[in-house]
């Protein structure tokens, strides 16, 4: 048994926080942003990430389309450089790229679970679920907008993520994530256009 | 009758000083077996083992499963698994809260803790020099099936573990294609159970479950383990039914099932020895109607038990539980002495030590019948069987003993009062019951018994030699079992593959080849996996070719180029030093992994050209289809299939086999016997028995209770004791003394009783048992006193009956 349980706690990524607690009230301010955020049925826009890894002299960037459905999940379509496509949904996780695909079942693996819902949840600036992992602070931001600091609660997630900033003003505009070796990944949403549901293109990959 | 044990009469009798002085050392000899006894159980030394396989002989030949058995029980005894079922996880988590806090209070119980984040930094650093050799199956297919010319592949590959936001256990630069990656989650889907917020989950499940590990500290077979362990639990499952949503509690583990045997045995001796006894003291205070002759005909038994008991833990230095239980089915044997004893009184006007002068040849014989019949139980080499073998001979020879010498001393002066005898007279002439035939009615009757009782035998009876039949878990035990089973797909403990080479590297690679077949069957669903020390120690020949594989695409030059344009970085591939077994074994990671590693043999094994040894275990294999893992003993070198129940069965069944020779034997020797002394008549004896055994059998097929080895030793038993009804009888004509009579059946009904109380028991063997000495005995019974009455007071042409026995 000791050994499964170690094996299964190494299974990296997003481990998971410890035990989720109820959440205490969102300040004030976490309160007005939330009241400014729009949430269309179905949101697409463009992003750019760039991405700072430790060693590596230049950093990585990459754009792309995404698209976010309420009640589905989320699509993101990277264009350059590399041609790739990554599903999250409320079933698992789907990477395509290179004619290889990659499907992992959330039945098979709850532990990803986490991933899963952090990732939808910040994309969605959900904050009543952020706050059961994050401690959610108010920083300075620009005239118009907000822009808020996560740290996580517990040991677990803290390890794998050191703190989330999000920014955005009726959308989010900016997530940027440090993890626990010091990486950034900044990825940055424009073109920001709501619709009442998907193209069948879009459902078309949902669905495949 | 004399009431002064000095007066002149007394005096005369020759023969009690001997028989005083007999009764004084006896008494000795039993104030320091319970003295032994006493001082043992305040000692704690008085051990009760409740493991099946300990019933059952060794098997000598295969001394390499025989080591791997054990090191599998080992580690799986000490675990205690509890799991908190609820609706929904927030539910679920808070009970799991709960239960952690009440089963950490209990001493004997153990979280079993995990530091994921500092072990994962030992895992990586003990990978660390030889990670270019270690990839995940999936990995090594694709370096196989992929080479370095494949860009696309290979560059996609590096792109997704670039892209990921939150890193891999490695920085970038050292697993740039996340092979080694892979290889970790390979090794962690292996495991059926995942973190979630903190808590362990089993994979793919619909409802919220939480999986709480626990280690016991000290012996699961322990009685204070036990009940400590199921106290906490008890303790668990009333807090969980305060919480909201009335979470369920879920546990499974070894110590429960010793905990439920020690109960189940508990009970079954207690309702066996309260009910034999019980039955005893009706029946003789019924027979002699004071309180004295009751308790001289339990004094026997008592000894007998007590001196067993002292017997069995000298002998084999602990007792299994199934002995106990079938031990106290003695009761309704060893009391037959002293009955015998105390109702010869109506037939004989001597007292004391001059009656059993009369009853001692007779006496003799009934002990040394039923000590054969008990003695051969011990025949085939099973641990068990010989443990009740010596409990059976000890009581009953104590018991004789006791009987014999004291009860002539201690007998009651008075005589019984008119009711009792009157009573007594009512039971003992009931004989006349049974009707009386001529010979050729009975040789008609003991046709259609035999036949009618060998056809319905033949249609109904089944037979059964699985291991089932020595115990069976109670059924809530092998529900919450059975849900492990299906949350956690655990490798089988009884059925497993062992690997021997005659070095280290030799056995890994044995153990690669295996791995591949089985893979294989696995596509095929005959198993659902497997575990081998392979898998986190690859052979150096794999490592090496692994490695190489890598090392020829990190030289391959356009994938450098790609790679550089897209991170600006040069690939340079790490230094490969290969992990070396000794180098391993040191690691966390064997802890992990190396529950199949054997090492060096243990014994003479381990001088054997091929001492070393693995142990590679499957999940969840398809019943139906073992013939095809067995097959694949002969495919790969090295490998031998070990399945256990099979084993069992295939022993249980040839001791069967060899005790049905035996008991036919036994027949035409008890014939032989029967011969010598009653000629033309013997057949009538021949025939209660006969027919007994038979229906015995038919009554098993009617009732739907397979035949085993048990059975037929039983038969062995009926065979013993049923020929002494027919003796008995014989010797003593219908309208001859009717305290012979009252003799053999109140002995026979008691023996009835507590052989059919243990024909209550749970345990399948002990059952059969139970029944079959019922039927046989109860068959007897009834019987004797139709063929072995004759109407002449001597029967045609037999020597005068009452030169020997008795009784």
């Amino acid at each position: 048994m000791t050994r499964r349980r170690m094996v299964a706690a190494l299974i990296l990524c997003l481990g998971g926080a410890a035990a989720a607690r109820a959440a205490e009230p969102l300040a004030a301010a976490v309160q007005a942003a939330q009241k400014r955020l729009l949430k269309p049925a179905v949101l697409r826009g463009h992003f750019t990430q760039t991405r700072t890894v430790q060693g590596l002299p230049k950093p990585l960037v990459s754009s792309g389309q995404f698209v976010l459905a309420a009640e589905r999940g989320m699509l993101w379509i990277t264009d350059k450089p590399l041609p790739a496509l990554l599903r999250i949904t409320g079933e698992g996780i789907l990477q395509e790229s290179g004619g290889v695909r990659r499907q992992i079942d959330l039945q098979k693996e709850p532990a990803l679970r986490t991933v899963n819902e952090l990732t939808l949840d910040l994309l969605r600036a959900d904050f009543d679920l952020l706050a059961e992992r994050f401690v959610i602070d108010t920083q300075p931001a620009p005239e118009g907008s907000w822009k808020l600091l996560l740290r996580p609660r517990y040991g677990v997630l803290a390890s794998a993520l050191r703190s989330v900033v999000l920014q955005g003003r009726q959308y989010v505009d900016v997530i940027e994530l440090t993890d626990g070796r010091g990486d950034h990944t900044r990825i940055a949403m424009q073109q920001h256009k709501a619709a009442a549901r998907l193209d069948a293109d879009e459902e078309a990959r949902f669905a495949d | 009758m004399p009431t002064n044990p000095l007066s002149p009469e007394r005096r005369a009798t020759p023969r009690r000083s001997p028989l005083l002085l007999l009764a004084a050392l006896w008494l000795l000899a039993v104030l320091a077996i319970g003295a032994w006894l006493g001082w043992q159980s305040a000692n704690g030394a008085l051990r009760f083992d409740a493991d099946l396989f300990s019933l059952l002989p060794e098997d000598d030949r295969d001394e390499v499963g025989r080591q791997a058995l054990a090191r599998i029980q080992q580690a799986a005894e000490q675990r205690l698994l509890v799991a908190v079922v609820a609706r929904d996880w927030r539910q679920a988590a808070a009970g799991a809260a709960r239960v952690s806090d009440i089963l950490a209070r209990t001493p004997v119980l153990h979280a079993e803790n995990m530091d994921a984040a500092a072990g994962m930094q030992t895992l990586v650093a003990d990978y660390a020099a030889a990670r270019l050799g270690i990839v995940a199956a999936s990995g090594w297919r694709q370096l196989q099936d992929r080479g370095a010319d494949d860009l696309t592949f290979w560059q996609g590959r590096a792109w997704q573990q670039l892209q990921s936001p939150v890193g891999g256990a490695l920085p970038w630069r050292q697993d740039p294609f996340g092979l080694w990656q892979d290889w970790l989650q390979e090794r962690a889907a292996g495991t059926a159970l995942q973190l979630r917020d903190g808590w362990l989950t089993p994979a793919g499940n619909v409802e919220a479950v939480v999986v709480l590990p626990w280690r016991l500290e000290g012996s699961a077979m322990s009685l204070d383990v036990q009940e400590a362990v199921t106290a906490a639990l008890d303790a668990a499952r009333q807090a969980l039914r305060a919480l909201p949503g009335q979470p369920t509690l879920v546990a499974a583990g070894a110590v429960l099932h010793g905990a439920h045997a020690a109960q189940t045995a508990h009970r079954e001796v207690t309702l066996i020895g309260l009910g034999a006894s019980l039955a005893i003291l009706l029946l003789m205070g019924l027979v002699f109607g004071r309180l004295r002759p009751v308790l001289l005909v339990l004094l026997p038994v008592a000894v007998g038990l007590l001196a067993a008991l002292a017997a069995c833990f000298l002998w084999f230095g602990h007792v299994h539980l199934l002995t106990t239980v079938f031990g106290v089915s003695l009761v309704g044997v060893a009391e037959d002495y002293g009955a015998h004893f105390l109702i010869s009184s109506y037939q004989f006007r001597e007292t004391g030590p001059a009656r059993l002068r009369r009853l001692l040849a007779g006496l003799a014989l009934a002990l040394l019948t039923t000590l054969v019949a008990y003695a051969a139980l011990g025949l085939p080499p099973f641990p068990g069987l010989r443990q009740m073998a010596v409990f059976g001979v000890v009581g009953l020879c104590a018991a004789w003993l006791t009987a014999v010498l004291w009860l002539p001393l201690l007998e009651p002066r008075r005589a019984p009062p008119a009711w009792a005898l009157a009573m007594a007279r009512r039971i003992g002439t009931s004989r006349r019951l049974w009707p009386v035939w001529p010979a050729s009615r009975l040789r008609w009757l003991t046709v259609a018994l035999l036949a009618g009782g060998a056809a319905i035998a033949w249609r109904t009876v089944t037979i059964d030699d699985s291991l089932k039949n020595l115990g069976r878990p109670s059924p809530a035990l092998l529900a919450d079992q059975q849900r492990f089973a299906a949350w956690l797909a655990p490798a089988e403990t009884l059925r497993f593959f062992t690997i021997q080479g005659d070095r280290t590297e030799t056995v890994l690679q044995r153990e690669e080849a295996l791995l591949d077949e089985l893979d294989v069957l696995r596509a095929q669903g005959v198993i659902g996996g497997a575990e081998a020390t392979a898998q986190w120690l690859p052979s150096q020949q794999r490592q090496t070719q692994v490695a190489a594989q890598q090392q020829r695409l990190y030289a391959h030059p356009p994938l450098r180029h790609a790679l550089h344009a897209l991170t600006g970085a040069e690939l340079a591939p790490p230094d490969f030093v290969p992990l070396q077994a000794e180098v391993w074994q040191q690691t966390a990671a064997a802890r992990l992994g190396g529950l199949g590693w054997l090492g060096t043999l243990a014994g003479a094994c381990g001088e054997a050209p091929a001492p070393y040894a693995s142990i590679v275990r499957i999940k969840a294999p398809d019943a139906a289809r073992l013939a095809q893992l067995a097959a694949l003993a002969d495919k790969v070198p090295g490998v031998a299939w070990v399945d256990k129940p099979a084993l069992v069965s295939a022993t249980l069944k040839h001791y069967r086999l060899r005790m049905t020779w035996l008991l036919a034997a036994g027949c035409l020797g008890v014939l032989a016997l029967l011969w010598l002394r009653y000629r033309a008549r013997s057949w009538r004896i021949a025939a209660v028995v006969a027919s007994a055994m038979v229906w015995a059998l038919a009554i098993h097929g009617l009732l739907q209770v397979p035949l085993q080895i048990f059975s037929v030793l039983a038969l062995l038993l009926v065979l013993g004791m049923g020929v002494d009804f027919g003796i008995f009888l014989l010797e003593h004509p219908r309208d001859g003394d009717w305290s012979a009579w009252l003799g053999v059946l109140l002995s026979g009904l008691s023996t009835l009783l507590a052989f059919g109380l243990l024909a209550l028991s749970s345990t399948p063997a002990l059952h059969a048992f139970g029944l079959t000495t019922l039927a046989g005995l109860g068959a007897s019974l009834l019987l004797a006193p139709l063929f072995c009455t004759t109407n002449a007071g001597v029967a045609e042409g037999a020597p005068d009956p009452h030169g020997a026995a008795g009784i």
